[in-house]
């Protein structure tokens, strides 16, 4: 199915599903130190991110060819 | 919790307060930059426009992605009853942080199911009736959770008294909508209970694993002010409602 999100939302329900899943990861770490809990649900928040990240091309390496930048305004 | 803390607990809680910090930064200053149509949002005393619009383009995503799937508003309101359970047994067991991130959850749920409820055409009053009924369990779990943690202190009072204020203000809206009145009146509506006890408890929290090497023992102080600062707003708002009602209805009585 075509994605229907405009460009600058690309990634974003990744990245935010991330930094929820880290964060209640963290919390659970600082809450009641069950590692055991708490490290996976980090890891899979870090790698959420890292894909959201990745589809919004903002880490340079993960950029794809762009056009050359102008100085003309947008249309 | 009850084991001693370790030098572990004060560098995660810093290290969790820059992540915030961070992600606050540069989502927010992000959305700033760019241009956006402001006036379709609803602006309150507490969250402004900007907030809110940064709030809501977040949720974006997961409404695109529930409208695709045709995922029915109802069982977000499920999730959103599962996760309230949730929330009161973090807060009963002293998980606070925890229980602040999955407040914070289950109010964007709450957002979420209407939003999906509205471009769906969902929309019915079988629907508005659960998601009505599942908000009061959701309200109340929080502090019910808070209640049973703090059941042995001068706190409880403070919780009930929230948890009253709180059910009075979403009943006289209820009652003044059921007398033919509008009432989108008050300083607390539900999204800005849940920022502030969301973000109260997770800071307050964070402020105790900080803080917990060099001052033991549990004083949770930030996490009390935000309770006792809700339970007055709470109630401030009920009078509000009240006021506003009852000036509404004596219009229409002297009309």
């Amino acid at each position: 199915m075509p994605d229907t999100l405009p460009p600058e939302l690309a990634g974003k329900g990744k990245r935010v599903a991330g930094v929820f899943v880290f964060m209640i990861g963290a919390s659970i770490i600082l809450d009641t130190h069950a590692l055991w809990t708490g490290l996976p649900m980090l890891a899979v928040g870090a790698l959420l991110f890292g894909w959201g990240m990745a589809d919004a091309r903002t880490i340079q390496p993960l950029r794809a060819a762009q056009p050359e930048a102008t100085t003309e305004p947008r249309a | 919790m009850d084991s001693p803390p370790s030098l572990l607990d004060p560098l995660l809680a810093v290290a969790v307060f820059a992540f915030i910090g961070a992600i606050a930064v540069v989502s927010i200053g992000g959305y700033m930059r760019r241009p956006h149509d402001l006036a379709q949002v609803n602006a309150s005393t507490i969250l402004g426009r900007g907030i809110r619009g940064w709030y809501f383009e977040n949720l974006v995503p997961f409404e695109e992605f529930c409208v695709r799937w045709k995922i029915d508003p109802a069982y977000l309101s499920y999730a959103q009853l599962l996760g309230s359970l949730l929330v009161a047994v973090c807060y009963a067991k002293g998980m606070l942080t925890t229980a602040g991130w999955l407040l914070l959850f289950t109010g964007t749920l709450d957002i979420v199911d209407g939003r999906v409820a509205r471009r769906t055409n969902g929309e019915s009053a079988r629907g508005a009736f659960l998601d009505s009924v599942i908000d009061r369990y959701s309200d109340a779990s929080a502090y019910l959770g808070l209640a049973v943690f703090f059941r042995d202190t001068w706190v409880l009072w403070a919780v009930l008294f929230g948890l009253i204020g709180g059910l009075i203000v979403s009943y006289a809206r209820a009652r003044g909508e059921g007398l033919g009145t509008h009432c989108h009146v008050g300083l607390l509506q539900r999204p800005e209970r849940y920022v502030i006890l969301g973000f109260g408890t997770i800071f307050g929290s964070l402020v105790e694993h900080l803080t917990g090497p060099w001052l033991p023992g549990q004083h949770y102080s930030l996490v009390i002010f935000t309770i006792v600062f809700l339970a007055v707003l709470v109630n401030f708002t009920a009078v509000q409602r009240v006021v506003h009602i009852w000036r509404a209805l004596g219009e229409e009585a002297g009309a």
